[in-house]
């Protein structure tokens, strides 16, 4: 079981290096694919084997690395983390699915795909600090060249401004990082690196504090949480669609894993004492980045507008100090992968046969794409919190459980919530319906369009299947989060 | 006379005059197999420190020998042999063959591995002296290049002055003292502080540390590229070595770090933000260096044997990525009217995709991306910083490195994502080229992940 866990995270690698080196086109998409589904089915495999009622992490593997400085090999998985991880496995192997017709050097694009899958699935899984930052830092180059190889007209642009957001909140990250680990050298005489080994101190507050920030720093620029959000949108915009799908399902991600994961534990007096701080950041994250998202007419930076309002829950939901509000917020995250990268498919594939993001440019799509119209339809229930779908769980967890110890709060952010539904709807309406703006011109050329294909309905059947599950039957899924809300929340 | 301690640098010089007899008595013709012949010196100094004792002294004390100094001067070997292994097909290439480069870059480096092993002010200057006059020799040495002769002219300025002032240094260091030793020195004198800023600044200016780094931009562009390499590398590795021995006697000093402080804080900004302005990659690299001098200064800023450890090993991955990158440089600089400016590595991945892959390799190390070993280094640094209580100075470290992505970045955009059209034939990469490349390469990687392979070897 432990090994699985550790091929899972190195499969991907190998993998990645195997494609690189091939010349043939096909062998390498069926490599890639073949790679991400076993991996996808060693995830599922452990998360189906995970004993929730057992306490701590589990498949754990600890190797002696770097002795001097305190460094191991240490992974294993949590409630949380096990549940991203197959959220993440799933992802990756509907990318992959999704540009089985990429035609510009798929080699070199399936490779850097399976490089940020290991990369993903190591940050999920490693727990100890120097491990978890050469995964965290190391999706950062395979992300650069996704964005800027195959990325739309200002590529470049929006390649570096992710390259340089990340790296500024990453190296504060460090920082604090190294913050830490002396203070449990100067405290114990034994330099470490481990998380475990941190778990157990508690640290003085001016140190919570100073490392609360740095470390917050670090993860709020990925999140992205308001005003350090700015580099989403354009990336988003730029980068292909499966570059997409990755970023706003899985990377994002890693920021709200990592409040959860550390910050909360190690520093649990300064997140109490930053509430006020991080509850105004989320709630202009839902309220001010939904009203953005209401003002675009590019569909993809509409997306990634709701997906930084989406985060905004998120982050409410993990400090709201309640297992209910955390195990939403944890939820959430799984959620949010799932409707975003359905979102985000349904707009590359709107892109691929029309050319364009613009909502002026679509209108009365519903016609002649019926079955994107109807998926189109469902991703978009699911981002919205529609019940019966994934996202709904989430909301009412976060809600419920924010309510009971901040009600304003969570009654401002709750009205927020609502322009969700407000910017979605606009835009399946002027997207899909809006026949009258169909000109003479415009119906001549779309009379021939071509509906999903085969690989896109696989695509979003895995997608859209999984939230349904999770929507319709949460206990499990409830179950397996609640793992790890209880640890953090000390309970 | 213990002989046993002088062994590398014997044999090195022995190296020395039996390629410069061979010298005498060969033509331009056989300028290649003297390189290679001088390349195979440095390898037999580096087997032969496996020989010597330690701790040890020599040469009535002046000379010193710790596992600090082997390791030093391993680095040096190595990194010497791989420029002479490396930097033949460039000279043949612009038709400026000098058989005299073949020992140059030995005597360099034989001033160096003395520089190390220095207990002694006069010891010190006449290695340091022995080093920097070789080194005036090979940026000059590229026929009818302008640009190489102001470069060396202007070093060799700049550096006269260094020298001066090292003098000047030690001139007062023995009047407070009573002698050229270095040697625990606890009394706060007007005298030994004047002794130390003036010592401090000469070794600086050979760092290229701001103020003191006005050569470094015209020196690294104006020099031939493999020379540019050599400059980067191998004396770097030296003087910080040199500067980690030298920190144990005059740490105590009031003024020590508020100097150091400046130093580092001026390199690390300046250089920072001047490569911005940039439109030569070799000048913007010029100025990285600089940068990383005012990196490595912040771990000489307080006596902490965590700090000097972390410091080595940056000092030592940063030598093995810079001789690398201007490796590549020279490799494509053999093409016909190639300058180096950031419009020539237009689309260079689709012509060159593994040498400019490695490239990339290379400069997101200098920007301390993990997996690459530069990353460790930075973490140590860090790690040491806040264990002194500096972490204002970390916090300055972690916002210039920031700053600094976006040059290194704009190099990588121009070779991976735009599009160039294609001036230039393609250029064969030599087998002495490739090899030091893909070494300095596999270090990089390799003791990224295994970190301590080289870490355990740093004993302070």
């Amino acid at each position: 079981m432990e090994n699985l866990l550790n091929l899972a995270i190195f499969l991907p690698l190998v993998g990645a290096i195997a494609v690189a080196l091939v010349r043939r086109e096909m062998f390498s998409k069926i490599l890639s694919l073949g790679i991400s589904t076993l991996v996808f089915l060693i995830v599922a495999y452990l998360f189906l084997n995970f004993n929730w009622q057992a306490q701590g992490f589990q498949y754990i593997t600890k190797l002696n690395w770097i002795p001097s400085l305190g460094i191991s090999y240490h992974v294993g998985v949590d409630g949380m983390a096990i549940s991203l991880l197959l959220m993440t496995a799933l992802v990756f192997l509907v990318a992959i699915i999704w540009s089985w017709r990429v035609e510009d050097r798929p080699n070199l694009y399936f490779s850097l795909f399976l490089l940020l899958e290991t990369a993903c699935l190591g940050v999920f899984s490693a727990l100890d600090f120097f491990l978890f930052y050469l995964f965290w830092e190391g999706m950062l180059i395979p992300m650069y060249f996704i964005i800027g190889l195959w990325g739309h007209d200002r590529k470049v642009y929006a390649a570096n401004k992710f390259f340089i957001y990340t790296f500024f909140g990453s190296v504060f990250l460090l920082l604090g990082l190294a913050s830490i680990v002396v203070y449990g050298y100067v405290m114990t005489g034994k330099l470490s690196f481990d998380y475990m080994f941190h778990l157990g101190f508690s640290y003085p507050f001016w140190l919570q504090t100073a490392a609360f920030l740095l470390f917050g720093l670090g993860f709020a620029v990925k999140i992205p949480m308001w005003p350090v959000h700015t580099w989403l949108p354009d990336a988003h915009v730029e980068a292909p669609t499966a570059g997409s799908v990755v970023l706003a399902a899985v990377l994002l991600k890693m920021g709200t894993f990592g409040f959860v994961r550390y910050s909360l534990p190690l520093f649990p007096d300064a997140s109490k004492y930053f509430i006020p701080l991080i509850f105004f950041l989320s709630l202009v994250a839902i309220i001010y980045t939904a009203m953005m998202a209401i003002a675009q007419t590019h569909i993809k930076r509409l997306i990634a507008y709701s997906s930084i309002s989406h985060m905004g829950v998120v982050t409410l939901g993990t400090f709201a100090m309640d297992l209910n509000a955390l195990n939403g917020a944890i939820y959430m995250m799984i959620a949010h992968g799932l409707s975003s990268a359905a979102l985000f498919m349904s707009a590359g594939f709107i892109y691929d046969r029309i050319h364009s993001y613009h909502m002026d440019d679509l209108g009365g799509l519903a016609r002649y794409l019926p079955k994107l119209a109807v998926l189109f339809m469902i991703s978009g229930l699911a981002g919205i919190g529609f019940p019966g779908l994934a996202g709904f769980v989430a909301e009412f967890l976060v809600f419920l459980g924010t309510y009971k110890n901040f009600p304003v709060w969570a009654f401002i952010a709750g009205v927020g919530v609502v322009l969700s539904a407000a910017y979605f709807l606009y835009m399946y309406k002027r997207v899909m319906f809006e026949e009258e703006t169909l000109s003479e011109y415009r119906i001549e050329k779309w009379k021939h369009l071509k509906d999903l294909e085969t690989h896109h309905m696989l695509s979003f059947f895995l997608i859209i299947a999984l939230a349904f599950i999770m929507g319709l039957y949460p206990y499990p899924f409830v179950k397996v989060i609640e793992h790890t809300s209880k640890y953090v929340l000390g309970g | 006379m213990n002989w046993n301690a002088l062994l590398p640098d014997i044999t090195l010089s022995l190296g020395i005059l039996i390629v410069f007899v061979l010298d005498l008595f060969s033509t331009k013709r056989h300028y290649r197999t003297l390189t290679y012949i001088s390349a195979f010196v440095p390898v037999f100094a580096f087997f032969s420190l496996f020989f010597v004792e330690y701790p040890a002294k020599s040469f009535f004390d002046l000379y010193k020998v710790s596992s600090l100094t082997l390791l030093g001067k391993a680095v040096l070997y190595v990194l010497t042999s791989l420029v002479l292994f490396s930097m033949h097909e460039y000279y043949e290439k612009k038709v400026s063959v000098y058989t005299e480069l073949s020992y140059l870059p030995l005597l360099s480096t034989l001033g160096l591995s003395l520089l190390i092993s220095s207990a002694n002010l006069v010891l010190l200057f006449l290695s340091l002296e022995l080093a920097s006059i070789g080194m005036y020799l090979m940026v000059s040495l590229l026929k009818d290049e302008y640009t190489s002769k102001e470069a060396g002219f202007k070093y060799l300025l700049i550096g006269a002055v260094g020298t001066s002032t090292l003098a000047l240094g030690s001139t007062f260091y023995y009047a407070s003292t009573g002698s050229l030793f270095f040697r625990e020195y606890r009394d706060e004198n007007t005298l030994f502080t004047l002794a130390m800023f003036l010592i401090i600044s000469a070794l600086a200016l050979k760092a290229s540390a701001v103020p003191y780094h006005f050569w470094t931009p015209d020196a690294y562009e104006g020099a031939p590229t493999p020379i540019t390499g050599y400059l980067s590398s191998v004396p770097k590795v030296a003087l910080y070595f040199l500067l980690v021995d030298l920190l144990s006697y005059f740490y105590h000093v009031k003024q020590w770090l508020i100097l150091v402080a400046i130093i580092s804080l001026l390199s690390m900004f300046y250089a920072n933000i001047v490569a911005y302005a940039q439109r030569s990659v070799k000048r913007l690299l010029a100025y990285s260096t600089i940068a990383h001098a005012g990196y490595f200064f912040l771990g000489i800023s307080v006596a902490d044997p965590q700090l000097q450890r972390a410091l080595l090993f940056y000092v030592i991955l940063y030598a093995f990525a810079s001789l690398g990158s201007f490796t590549i440089m020279s490799a494509l600089e053999k093409k016909e009217g190639f300058s180096h400016h950031i419009l020539d590595y237009r689309g260079l991945f689709k012509e060159h995709p593994v040498l400019s892959s490695l490239f990339a390799l290379f400069l997101f190390a200098f920007i301390g991306i993990p997996p690459m070993a530069l990353f460790v280094g930075k973490l140590g640094l860090f790690i040491g910083l806040v264990n002194s209580f500096l972490l204002p100075l970390a916090l300055a470290f972690v916002i210039a490195s920031i700053v600094s992505a976006g040059y290194y970045l704009r190099v990588i955009v121009s070779m991976f994502l735009e599009e160039g059209e294609k001036r230039y034939p393609p250029t064969r990469v030599s087998g002495g080229e490739a090899l030091t490349i893909l070494l300095c390469s596999l270090i990089i990687l390799i003791l990224g992940i295994f970190p301590h392979l080289l870490y355990d070897l740093i004993e302070l």
